[in-house]
């Protein structure tokens, strides 16, 4: 027993591992500046600079690269995300760092040569040299900035200041060797650069471990307590979901099983292959639709509408409940009919076997009244493997809830989840998904855990037996 | 299986697709897949805004089959055609519309959120919105016939792709096991080599290309080229390695361990709760596309189908059969391919089966949270959210999801019948 707990928990590890690799390289593509996520749009250099030393963004973002040799190997210093896209496509096209780092260096500094120009220059003059610099910093197009450096060299000739001038000119020496060099080899040799532990990666999943997410990019708050209220909501709309189903379709799944092809049989697995059939989310729908207005028809407003309700300050605890509870009547019967088919099917297989056994020919034998049999000796060891079942519709159930609490408006996991894609909160959707695999892995461990421990066969045995999760 | 008929001697083949029409379940369930087929397949011609056949000034023209033509740049709109806002207002001397004159993007916004029993504001009754409309008007009979061929793409697109990888995959983890497959070390050492230079060809060379298509909106064919020159890479390893191999001292074998491999590939992926993955990877995208979604929901939902086929396999692979073809001296690709995998069909095409209906309720789930669909598509489930914005619209709420019901149950029924045809007891 103890060598399968162990071994049990060292597969739990790795698979974590991976899992919140994948999560990073996705949040690693998520459109957008994050240092600008963070701090806002609109910093000056020194700003920017400093917020992302702050939050570790300047690191790199794993633990080592494989890259193309003509790309620069810390790419990730130039933090923009922007800059760092115009020098991985000048890099692409000459194949050379160096003239690429030349003409970055200075097209980056020509900053101050704009600064430095007087006030008393002409307007338009100014807005247009201007413009020229954000083109040539924007695109990708070689020819491109070959036009642009014409255009600006043409705007230093009419503004006749002999520094600026200067700088134009050293600009326009500074792109020569782009147009010049052509090592298109160098994107075709991979090459291997280690970054050590400060790394982007190793900051997110060792905070992740200590619970800490970050803060939303909505409204600041830590993505922890969003989440933690979040998953309040879920668990309790679940767990009401799972309890009331099995309890339904355990007793069901049993009586099914004794005569199996009788009337009870036949009825209860086609009204809960049906059940299982019917889309959960058009369910929901129709219940939204037809029964919570009186647009159809005035008694056809049973139920309290969507959301969870506003309980009163000095309502007592019976009126919370209340008040709460008519909410979540309808989240809860859409959660749990999808369930049934499938819990009581698996309760009728293992019950199936259970009774051809010969513990259960000795029972009668010896006999005990066949209610006994059933109820007492056959149910118990049946029941022992839908344990497993447990992890089996676990993560069926958390993205199940994603639809069932956006069409109620619940505040749980799937509804903040739902709406940190649309406002592009990152950390709230990321630590969502890696808490959902977490739950996942959790509940599928504890599952198997708990089989172990009650069925002495696995027990014995080390723990061979033990059943893959499945489901749909 | 099954004793075979000893006077016709029908194969084993034969007898199971003979019990599986004997349910009548299953033989209704044949005729609506059917029926969605042609729908799929002939939507254009059953819901369209252009005439299927129209005569203006003496000259016939056949519009619909024509814009085959024009979006495969065979051919230009006619003058008469050009810059035409809404087909019904031309001036036809003979005109035939489909049977649904709407497509299901076509706009009708002075018919917002009518219902098919109420006064419509249209020319003429053959405009009728026959199921009503949604808030932009768009006819909800167009829509379904819509809906239906994103469906079924979803099934072919989707289960194509858990088919492949998850037969591929789950083959190898259970005919081989963690022993049975030993190479020669110098041809996993190359093919280990070529794997990673040929993704890294693929992917990391090829950064650029995969980015300008991504703005330009032809990712997947890139995307393609990409796999291509990946599989290239492997092939030339492979044969390089097959021409080390002649060399002896390269010939020693090692186990690989490809069951373990697979086994943990398969619980890394299914610790991943589905739905939230998509929606992450659906934020992520910049445009948003249909496609994406399907392919996705493949490259998750193939875990079902390879464990399946992974304990079928582990148990045909101990069967006298694979024996007697293994003393014949057959190579194991032979095996595996001719003997051992068509065995283990029967189940696995349930699991497809029930796989389709999973994956069809996914995306339809997933297009009724509006993820991953752009502003023109209209699926099922798009239209059904639209219901959530007008609780009065009723024919939006019953009708899509009656349709998606109908799609599901089909395949689970499908499921059902295999499983019931397929079970010898």
């Amino acid at each position: 027993m103890g060598s399968y707990v162990l071994r049990r928990i060292l597969i739990f590890i790795p698979v974590l591992i991976v899992i919140s690799m994948i999560t990073f390289w996705l949040s690693e593509k998520a459109p957008g500046d994050r240092v600008q996520d963070r701090c806002g749009e609109g910093l000056s250099r020194s700003e920017y600079n400093r917020c992302a030393r702050l939050y570790g963004l300047d690191q790199a973002s794993f633990y080592f690269s494989i890259q193309p040799k003509a790309y620069p190997d810390s790419l990730y210093r130039f933090v923009r995300p922007n800059r760092i896209d115009r020098i991985k496509s000048y890099c692409r096209q000459t194949g050379d760092w160096d003239a690429v780092e030349q003409w970055e260096q200075n097209l980056w500094n020509f900053n101050e040569a704009l600064s430095a120009l007087p006030d008393s220059i002409d307007r338009q003059l100014g807005i247009d040299i201007r413009a020229v610099y954000t083109n040539l910093q924007l695109t990708r197009d070689l020819k491109r900035v070959k036009q642009e450096l014409s255009q600006l060299k043409a705007y230093a000739d009419t503004l006749g200041i002999t520094a600026f001038s200067t700088k134009v000119g050293a600009l326009t020496a500074a792109s020569e060797p782009l147009f010049s060099v052509r090592n298109s080899r160098a994107m075709y040799i991979p090459r291997f650069v280690w970054h050590g532990v400060d790394n982007r990666y190793h900051r997110w999943f060792s905070s992740f471990i200590r619970l800490d997410f970050g803060v939303s990019l909505k409204d600041s708050q830590p993505v922890s307590r969003k989440l933690g209220h979040a998953l309040y909501w879920t668990l309790l709309l679940n767990g009401f979901s799972f309890f009331l189903a099995f309890l339904i379709a355990i007793p069901v799944g049993v009586r099914a099983a004794l005569k199996v092809g009788g009337r009870f049989d036949r009825i209860s697995s086609s009204l809960f292959f049906m059940l299982y059939s019917l889309p959960r989310f058009w369910i929901a729908t129709i219940l939204v639709v037809f029964f919570t207005t009186s647009y159809y028809g005035d008694w056809m407003d049973i139920f309290a509408s969507i959301g969870m309700g506003s309980v009163p300050d000095d309502a007592s605890w019976m009126e919370a409940f209340r008040i709460r509870a008519g909410h979540f009547v309808l989240p809860v019967i859409c959660q749990t009919y999808g369930l049934l088919a499938y819990i009581s099917r698996q309760m009728r297989g293992g019950m199936l076997e259970t009774i051809r056994k010969d513990y259960i020919r000795t029972a009668r034998a010896k006999g005990l009244p066949e209610n006994k049999v059933i109820w007492k000796h056959a149910l118990r060891n049946a029941l022992f493997p839908m344990i497993t079942i447990f992890g089996a519709v676990l993560p069926a159930a958390i993205a199940g809830s994603v639809i069932i609490e956006v069409i109620f408006s619940i505040p749980g996991m799937g509804l903040l989840m739902f709406e940190a894609v649309f406002a592009n909160d990152w950390p709230v959707l990321f630590a969502g998904l890696m808490l959902g695999a977490l739950l996942t892995l959790l509940g599928v461990l504890l599952a198997d855990l708990m089989y172990a421990w009650a069925d002495p066969a696995v027990r014995f045995a080390g723990g061979t037996k033990s059943k893959g999760h499945g489901g749909n | 299986m099954a004793e075979i008929d000893p006077i016709r001697n029908i194969s084993p083949g034969k007898l199971v697709w003979k019990r599986f029409r004997s349910s009548r379940s299953v033989r209704w369930s044949l005729r609506l897949l059917y029926f969605f087929l042609f729908v799929a397949l002939f939507g254009d011609f059953i819901s369209n805004d252009k005439p299927l056949y129209c005569k203006i000034e003496g000259a016939s023209y056949f519009p619909v089959l024509r814009s085959y033509a024009v979006s495969a740049g065979l051919a230009k709109w006619p003058a008469v055609f050009q810059r035409v806002d809404d087909w019904q207002e031309l001036d036809y001397d003979r005109v035939v519309f489909a049977p649904i004159p709407y497509s299901a993007t076509s706009i009708d916004i002075s018919n917002s959120f009518v219902s098919p029993f109420e006064e419509q504001r249209v020319s003429d009754s053959r405009f009728h919105h026959l199921l009503g409309t949604d808030e932009l008007g768009r006819d909800v009979a167009a829509g379904l016939v819509a809906g239906t061929r994103v469906a079924i793409l979803v099934g072919l697109l989707s289960m194509g792709i858990a088919i492949i990888i998850g037969i591929l995959l789950g083959g190898l983890a259970g005919f081989f096991g963690d022993r049975g497959l030993r190479v020669p070390w110098i041809r996993l050492l190359v093919l280990g080599f070529s794997v990673f230079l040929g993704g890294f060809w693929a992917f990391s060379s090829r950064s650029g290309q995969l980015l300008a298509a991504g703005e330009e909106g032809w990712f997947l064919s890139a995307l393609l080229g990409s796999l291509i020159v990946w599989i290239l890479t492997i092939g030339v390893g492979y044969l390089l390695s097959r021409g080390l191999e002649f060399i002896p001292a390269f010939r020693r074998s090692l186990p690989l361990p490809v069951d373990l491999m697979v086994v943990r590939l398969i619980e890394v992926i299914q610790s991943v709760p589905g739905l939230l993955l998509i929606l992450s990877v659906a934020a992520v995208l910049r445009k948003p596309n249909i496609f994406y979604i399907m392919i996705l929901i493949g490259l998750i939902r193939w875990t079902t189908i390879a464990r399946f086929v992974r304990a079928e396999l582990l148990r045909i692979r101990e069967m006298e059969f694979i024996d007697a073809a293994r003393v014949m001296g057959f190579r194991r690709r032979r095996i595996l391919f001719r003997h051992a995998l068509p065995n283990a069909l029967g189940p696995v095409l349930i699991t497809i089966a029930f796989g389709v209906a999973s994956a069809i309720l996914l995306e339809a789930s997933l297009s009724f949270l509006g993820i991953g669909l752009s502003a023109q598509d209209v699926t099922w489930g798009s239209m059904l959210n639209m219901a959530r914005r007008n609780f009065t619209a009723w024919w939006l709420a019953l009708l899509p999801g009656i349709a998606i019901f109908l799609m599901v149950t089909i395949f689970n029924l499908l499921g059902q019948g295999l499983t019931d045809a397929l079970d010898s007891r």
